[in-house]
């Protein structure tokens, strides 16, 4: 293989355009990195391709010269799934934006994989229609980075992650050929290729279309929000109203820390700061059913001693708390400058448990834990805020981080619920996977990826591509820290 | 002038947590699709030049100008990121590097220093400017080619330019205006720099409302300006000179200071910020501040009685950016509006999105303007509305030119000529009935 950092970007120029390639340093630092700023590498340089063959020439040529790419959505990633390789660059689909199809009577669309999620959803409700997985970030971040990350969000919990909603891709392989995955109806036959790319983390190769599916407006929404003194009983009334056959359509849970965060940004939605917990519980469906649904939620409340239960007056109110409580990671970063946001998954019933856990070890390591999350998946999401310009501090919220991670595994949970692995877990697979497990992964990304050059080094522990082709590789007016 | 370390002591780009939330509200990020276009990208940048990270080049500092400091990125940014002011910071810093160019640098800060603080000599800018406007050489230019040759910008600039008013519209407000029957408060009334010169129909029926609804209004004669623009483009000594200028014209003893530019109030607002702490115009930055109301928010306060003869008008209304985003003031203009008999109010696609006027910016980077005021102009033809409102003379002016190359059949109008187009058309009625 040629060295990378010999390649001529000047012939990227010329598969392209000039506006398509950025190489100032300017530009580049700006890409340093995602919404995970604890890593950070400058890339060579950043393509902005329009088209799913301007994808192809270019992966192709990086698969000619050697040159590693990563490929990149909007950049809210917590995973470092986006961090740049020193010795390659950056294929950004933000340009790739469009909405290319509307099917409303098969309830599908066809889109560039730049568009952002909640566009979508905006585009297709004059025809009530919603496309479901909502990530916090939704009104940033692109489908490309969903599909790639299995993305979830709070309604995920009743209609499912980005996976259950993905019908098609068109995808570039890492060597530059364009393929195809699934189609616009379930059950094809055939190795279902498809459900093994969603949730690959930009490994697999590109994908540059999606075909994905529509939901119908419920004919009722209602969202109640519960306020509890102690966190724990929020956690109990959560594995409560499963066990008594609930299916929310959200259920998510905001801790004290956190509520005065958001009530004291522009989100403040008027949530008690004097709870220990909140709960907001997302109810519908047909208005029978959301209305016995909402009168469980008060008597399970209740009988845990919630001492405020209140129902969202109207539509503008919910997504008032929505945004409220979608805003919670950004408002966060009011605390200190810079916020670790964990992710990691736990069985439901083990929530109280390890909320106890974790401020133990928060408590042990002198660190500022908050905890806002996906109660109904047991999907956590422990947040430190530190200031990573005092060493100290930030590596105690490394070993605090990696304590909780492990506390999480202790109790039957997983490394990951939503935010995917990238770089910042890699090292952290070895606790979960045996060796023999991360060879048949790297067994599998061979297949689809053979040279290593798409998004190296991450997800799979032992790679250094990026490192190998570092040496000699500087640019002008950029000094790396 | 700020140093860089002044820059770094100064810690709010820390407050940044790099989520990328504001990517898809930034009007500069939506043009381009790329990271350094975008709020975030920009901070970065600026906590970058402020480490000394990264050079100052003409490459890097263009990013920094070319943001419309619309502060939309503030309206939806959760950690409470002060991008206006760090903007102000940086570009103040950055105007002294050695990538900016020499003359346009020289001119600006003549212009800011020696123009803006004196209302004569503004008025001889603006008057050779009607002369150039008249004489038909505009035209001649861009025909003739010779303009082409210093760049497509500059073509564009000159087809952009909004036409200066007759000599006779631009004259000087006089000092005091009385209150139309008992006064119910005593107002001061920035008439501005720019403004004047430019837009002085929409100054004079600000003033004539004000009047109507009860007001004793003060004009001050030195006739300051707020200091918006070199606080906004780099020169903060040049606006602190200003701010105290203009602190210093208006009587204490005003119940509010009311500005119908909201840049020009926003900018007010923002003066505490302009002097540290341990000086003493920082507190008396502080207790302007609190007077300063743009007369939208003023006129709901007070509170003000609306017209009560109908007039027949389909009205839509564009948010100037510092007023929505800046000021936060999101509902007065609107409440106003659907208070107005016969308006039929309809809304207008993006109505939060920056215009391209954004002060010095549509003049530095008139292709991105034009760009951004093409997407408002098909937003107003959507709407089916014959009037244009707006509340800021920047955007009115942008505005003003859209319509007459994209939309010639709507009238663009400060929501202040719409109040007194009201009152003038009772006013004619109530003639008409007496007699
Ligand atoms: C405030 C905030 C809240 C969040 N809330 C949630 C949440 O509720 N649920 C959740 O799941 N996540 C959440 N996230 C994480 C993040 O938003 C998601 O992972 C999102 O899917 C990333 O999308 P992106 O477009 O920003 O992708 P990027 O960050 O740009 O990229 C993410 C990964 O996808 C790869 N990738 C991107 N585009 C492509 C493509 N076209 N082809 C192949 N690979 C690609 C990249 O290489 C990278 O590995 C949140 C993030 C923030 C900042
Ligand atoms: S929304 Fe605020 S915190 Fe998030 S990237 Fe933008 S400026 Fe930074
Ligand atoms: S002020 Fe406006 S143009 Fe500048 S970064 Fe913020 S949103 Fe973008």
């Amino acid at each position: 293989m040629k060295k990378s950092s010999a390649a001529p970007l000047q012939e990227l120029v010329r598969i392209l355009s000039a506006d398509q390639v950025l190489t100032s340093p300017a530009d580049l630092l700006t890409y340093d990195a995602d919404g995970l700023t604890q890593h950070r590498a400058i890339p060579r340089a950043v393509v902005l391709p329009h088209s799913t063959d301007q994808v192809a020439r270019v992966v192709r040529w990086c698969h000619e010269r050697g040159v590693p790419f990563v490929p990149r959505g909007a950049g809210t990633g917590l995973s470092g799934g986006a961090l740049p390789c020193e010795s390659g660059i950056i294929l950004e689909l933000a340009r790739m934006n469009r909405l290319l199809e509307v099917n409303v009577d098969e309830r599908f669309a066809q889109v560039q994989v730049g568009l952002i999620n909640q566009e979508l959803s905006e585009a297709v409700r004059e025809h009530g229609l919603f496309y479901a997985p909502d990530p916090s970030s939704q009104s940033a971040c692109t489908i490309g980075g969903n599909i790639a990350e299995n993305s979830g969000g709070p309604h995920c919990m009743k209609y499912g992650m980005t996976t259950q909603h993905i019908l098609g891709a068109t995808i570039v392989l890492p060597e530059g050929t364009v393929t195809h995955f699934g189609g616009p109806h379930s059950g094809l036959p055939g190795l279902d290729l498809l459900g093994l790319f969603v949730g690959s983390e930009g490994t697999f190769g590109v994908v540059t279309e999606a075909l994905v599916a529509l939901q119908k407006i419920p004919a009722c929404t209602r969202l109640l929000f519960v306020a509890f003194r102690e966190l724990v009983n929020a956690c109990r009334a959560v594995g409560k109203m499963v066990a008594r056959g609930m299916e929310p359509a959200a259920l998510e849970m905001i801790d004290q820390t956190t509520i005065q965060v958001i009530e004291q940004s522009v989100f403040a939605c008027g949530l008690p700061e004097d709870a220990g917990g909140v709960l907001l519980v997302e109810l519908d469906g047909l208005p029978t059913q959301v209305d016995a649904d909402s009168e469980l939620v008060r008597e399970i409340s209740s009988e845990l001693g919630a001492f405020e239960i209140r129902e969202a007056d109207d539509a503008a109110q919910r997504l008032q708390l929505w945004k409220g409580r979608k805003a919670a990671f950004g408002a966060l970063g009011r605390l200190k400058p810079d916020l670790y946001v964990q992710d990691a998954v736990v069985p439901r019933s083990k929530l109280p448990e390890i909320l106890n856990t974790m401020m133990q070890i928060a408590r042990k390591h002198d660190v500022l834990l908050s905890n806002v999350f996906h109660a109904g998946d047991g999907n956590l999401h422990p947040n430190i805020s530190f200031d990573g310009r005092d060493a100290h501090e930030a590596r105690r919220v490394a070993e605090a981080g990696k304590e909780i991670m492990q506390a999480c595994l202790d109790v039957g949970g997983a490394l990951s619920g939503e935010h995917g692995i990238g770089r910042e877990k890699r090292d952290f697979m070895p606790m979960l996977f045996s060796a023999r497990d991360l060879e048949v992964f790297a067994d599998v990304r061979r297949v689809f990826n053979p040279q290593g050059l798409c998004n190296p080094d991450k997800v799979l522990p032992g790679t250094k591509v990026c490192q190998e082709f570092r040496q000699g590789i500087e640019i002008p007016g950029v000094t790396t820290p | 002038m700020t140093t860089k370390d002044q820059l770094l002591r100064y810690d709010r780009t820390l407050d940044c947590v790099h989520c990328g939330l504001c990517l898809p509200v930034c009007p500069t990020y939506r043009l381009h699709r790329k990271e350094s276009a975008s709020p975030r990208g920009r901070i970065y940048l600026m906590r970058s030049f402020s480490e000394s990270r990264l050079e100052e080049t003409r490459d890097s500092i263009r990013e920094i100008d070319q943001c419309l400091v619309c502060r939309a990125c503030e309206t939806v940014c959760p950690s409470g990121v002060e991008f206006g002011e760090m903007m102000e910071i940086t570009r103040d810093l950055v105007e002294e590097s050695d990538a900016r160019a020499p003359f346009p640098r020289w001119l600006k800060r003549m212009f800011f220093r020696n123009v803006l603080p004196f209302p004569r000599r503004l008025k001889l800018v603006a008057t050779a400017l009607a002369v150039y406007q008249r004489s038909g050489l505009p035209t001649l230019l861009e025909k003739s080619g010779i303009l082409h040759l210093f760049g497509e910008d500059t073509v564009l600039r000159n087809a952009l330019m909004p036409p200066v008013p007759s000599m006779d519209r631009r004259r000087d407000l006089s000092e005091v205006h009385p209150a139309t029957g008992n006064p119910r408060a005593r107002v001061g009334f920035l008439v501005g720099c720019v403004a004047q010169e430019l837009l002085p129909d929409a100054n004079r029926a600000a003033v004539t409302v004000l009047q109507r609804q009860g007001c004793e209004v003060v004009c001050p004669e030195q006739r300051p300006c707020c200091g918006a623009l070199p606080m906004h483009f780099g020169d903060l000594d040049a606006a602190r000179e200003l701010a105290r200028t203009t602190i210093r014209s208006f009587p204490d003893a005003m119940d509010a200071i009311v500005v119908s530019a909201a840049g020009c109030g926003s900018a007010m607002k923002d003066y505490p910020r302009l002097f540290e702490e341990s000086d003493p115009w920082h507190l008396r930055a502080t207790e302007f501040a609190a007077k300063v109301r743009d007369f939208t928010e003023f006129l709901i306060d007070l509170p003000w009685h609306p017209p009560t003869k109908p007039l027949p008008i389909k009205v839509t209304y564009d948010a100037p950016c510092h007023l929505v985003h800046a000021q936060r003031i999101v509902e007065p203009p609107l409440a106003i509006l659907n208070a107005l008999p016969g308006v039929e109010l309809t809304p207008l696609r993006g109505q939060d999105d920056c215009c391209g006027a954004a002060g010095l910016a549509s003049i530095s980077s008139p292709g991105q303007s034009v760009k951004l005021l093409e997407g408002k102009m098909s937003a107003v033809r959507e709407s089916g509305a014959d009037v244009l409102v707006t509340a800021n003379p920047g955007c009115q002016l942008q505005l003003g030119t859209g319509c007459r190359e994209w939309c010639p059949e709507v009238e663009v109008l400060h929501l202040a000529e719409l109040l007194e187009r009201f009152d003038q058309h009772s006013h004619r009625q109530e003639i008409e009935q007496s007699s």
